[in-house]
């Protein structure tokens, strides 16, 4: 996805001379081009996350559109109040690109973990949140939305789906039909869902963008009254975004999600999502106790 | 403007009125000075530390960018005025500020911005003192030090109010260490001010330091904690304003 993130982002810069990009010192070797073609607007800012996003802002108050990327515990975390205050509170739009997600930097430790981001971001009014769960979903959610006039957060990750799909704003996409259990998944956890989902008699839904503001459109097709909501960072934005849908109607709504605690452990991506029981094996195990939990 | 400040503050019972008397100068001076005098600066300014907005508010009145309704609602709960600056309500307002440490860096991106609109607008910044224990002035220093953004001028509230908790040295070997050319003045005489501002139009990283008074042009005010965050009663500010300067 970073991969993808430096072509479609230069080539926004190179089409829009509105837009301005500033790196936290990472990903400096991919915008070598942008960075000495437009130096008015591209800037290799250097560690200092707080600074960045205010200066961010002030381009954005000034119509120059911009995006700041950086791993998410500095962007979202360390310059939360930044975010908050500078870009949600002025109104101002903007793009915030992460990588590292809730545990993509797993050999690393949890200072670079970030399972806290959506939530976080989704407290701050006006604010989009996209969850690509393949390169080319984030291509084509960030060159349609780039300056639509809110606050982006693009979460990028290291783990992705196999197949991409394309999907409105807000909007679940029904993947599978089934019976037993109404299961929603976000992101690049999708593909550990459909690795057994075809074992399960369960209606599978994909979600990858949303803001905490307006109920995710979905259409339910079974009669089950048991949902699982599965989320690859903290749980709660996914139960905020269809409580209407589900909670005010009787539904039997489980979370899935990276569990709030530190994670201590080093190793690999996979290690660790087999570790916090959310591999396609893991998953099968739950999904499945679940739907005998409340069919008994 | 000093009377409409006690008043607004009186009438609301809110406000920080020694912090509006310590930069109200530097404020006027801005907006109204003869230094710009044929407005051939174009420029914006952010006030970072927002909490000195009722003088703001009283200076952008007198530059005709608000009526006096500030005087009579400030900090209602429909004003528009409140205890902060909200740019999305108040012409003029370019940052909503109250957050130290945040319109520096914001004042920096405004400025590095009209680079590339090539619109040849200068931002100027107030900051406090104290708020320069935040670590974002620091880092905006060295960022604006380092793209030589010379379109910013940042202005410096020194009352040394917070010298209790945290005391800054020497702020000018401090800013020259950044590169910057520094305009020492007394932050409370309009003509020192001005003298400064007409410096400032150089392609020079200029910070202007200026030397007040926390309370200024009230002697009961003047440097006493006290007063930090105190309104007047209605019936003592006829009282007040025979005293003010």
């Amino acid at each position: 996805m970073r991969k993808t993130f430096v072509e479609v982002a230069s080539s926004v810069l190179e089409e829009n001379r509105q837009s301005s990009l500033f790196l936290g010192d990472i990903g400096v070797f991919g915008f070598r081009n942008a960075l000495s073609s437009y130096p008015d607007r591209v800037f290799n800012i250097g560690i200092l996350e707080q600074s960045m996003i205010s200066m961010a802002a002030g381009f954005s108050s000034e119509g120059v559109i911009p995006t700041v990327h950086t791993i998410a515990p500095f962007i979202v975390e360390r310059a939360y109040e930044q975010i908050k205050v500078d870009f949600g509170y002025q109104s101002l739009p903007g793009n915030l690109v992460s990588v590292g997600a809730s545990f993509d930097y797993a050999a690393l430790g949890c200072t670079h973990h970030c399972p806290a981001d959506v939530n976080l971001i989704s407290n701050i009014p006006g604010s989009r949140i996209y969850i690509p769960g393949h390169p080319d979903e984030f291509a084509s959610m960030y060159r349609a939305e780039w300056n639509n006039g809110f606050l982006n957060y693009f979460r990028l990750s290291e783990s992705k789906n196999r197949e991409p799909f394309q999907l409105q704003f807000g909007a679940a996409k029904k993947i599978q039909d089934g019976s037993d259990a109404i299961v929603i998944a976000v992101g690049p956890i999708l593909d550990e869902l459909l690795e057994i989902a075809p074992h399960l008699d369960i209606e599978v839904h994909y979600v990858n963008s949303f803001d905490s503001e307006h109920e995710i459109k979905i259409d339910v097709r079974n009669d089950s009254k048991t949902v699982i909501l599965i989320e690859p960072y903290y749980s709660g934005q996914l139960l905020q975004s269809t409580v209407g849908t589900f909670a005010s109607k009787g539904y039997s709504i489980h979370q899935i999600g990276v569990p709030k605690k530190f994670i201590r452990k080093y190793g690999s991506y996979r290690q660790q999502l087999e570790y916090l029981k959310l591999d396609s094996e893991s998953l099968k195990h739950r999904i499945t106790e679940i739907i005998n939990n409340e069919s008994n | 403007m000093r009377g409409d400040i006690l008043e607004a503050s009186a009438v609301s019972q809110e406000g920080h009125i020694p912090s509006a008397f310590s930069v109200l100068e530097m404020i006027y001076s801005i907006y109204c000075g003869n230094w710009n005098i044929d407005n051939k600066v174009k420029f914006d300014f952010v006030l970072s530390k927002g909490h000195a907005s009722l003088a703001l508010y009283a200076v952008l009145e007198e530059a005709k960018f608000i009526g006096g309704e500030w005087k009579v609602n400030f900090a209602n709960f429909d004003s528009d005025y409140g205890g902060h600056p909200d740019s999305n309500k108040i012409p003029g307002v370019c940052a909503s500020t109250g957050s130290l440490g945040h319109g520096l860096p914001f004042a920096l991106g405004k400025a590095m911005a009209s680079r590339v609109s090539k619109d040849g607008k200068k931002v100027y910044c107030l900051i406090g003192d104290g708020e320069m224990n935040e670590g974002t002035i620091w880092e905006s220093l060295l960022l604006a030090s380092h793209h030589n953004v010379h379109e910013l001028v940042v202005l410096v509230d020194l009352n040394h109010s917070s010298d209790r908790a945290l005391a800054l040295g020497d702020v000018k070997a401090k800013f020259e260490a950044f590169g910057y050319q520094c305009v020492e003045v007394d932050g409370n005489d309009l003509r020192q001010i001005d003298e400064a501002l007409e410096m400032s139009k150089s392609n020079t990283l200029t910070a202007i330091l200026g030397y007040t008074i926390k309370g200024f042009g009230l002697k009961a005010m003047e440097n006493n904690p006290a007063w930090h965050h105190l309104s007047p009663k209605s019936d003592q500010v006829n009282e007040l304003k025979i005293d003010l300067i």
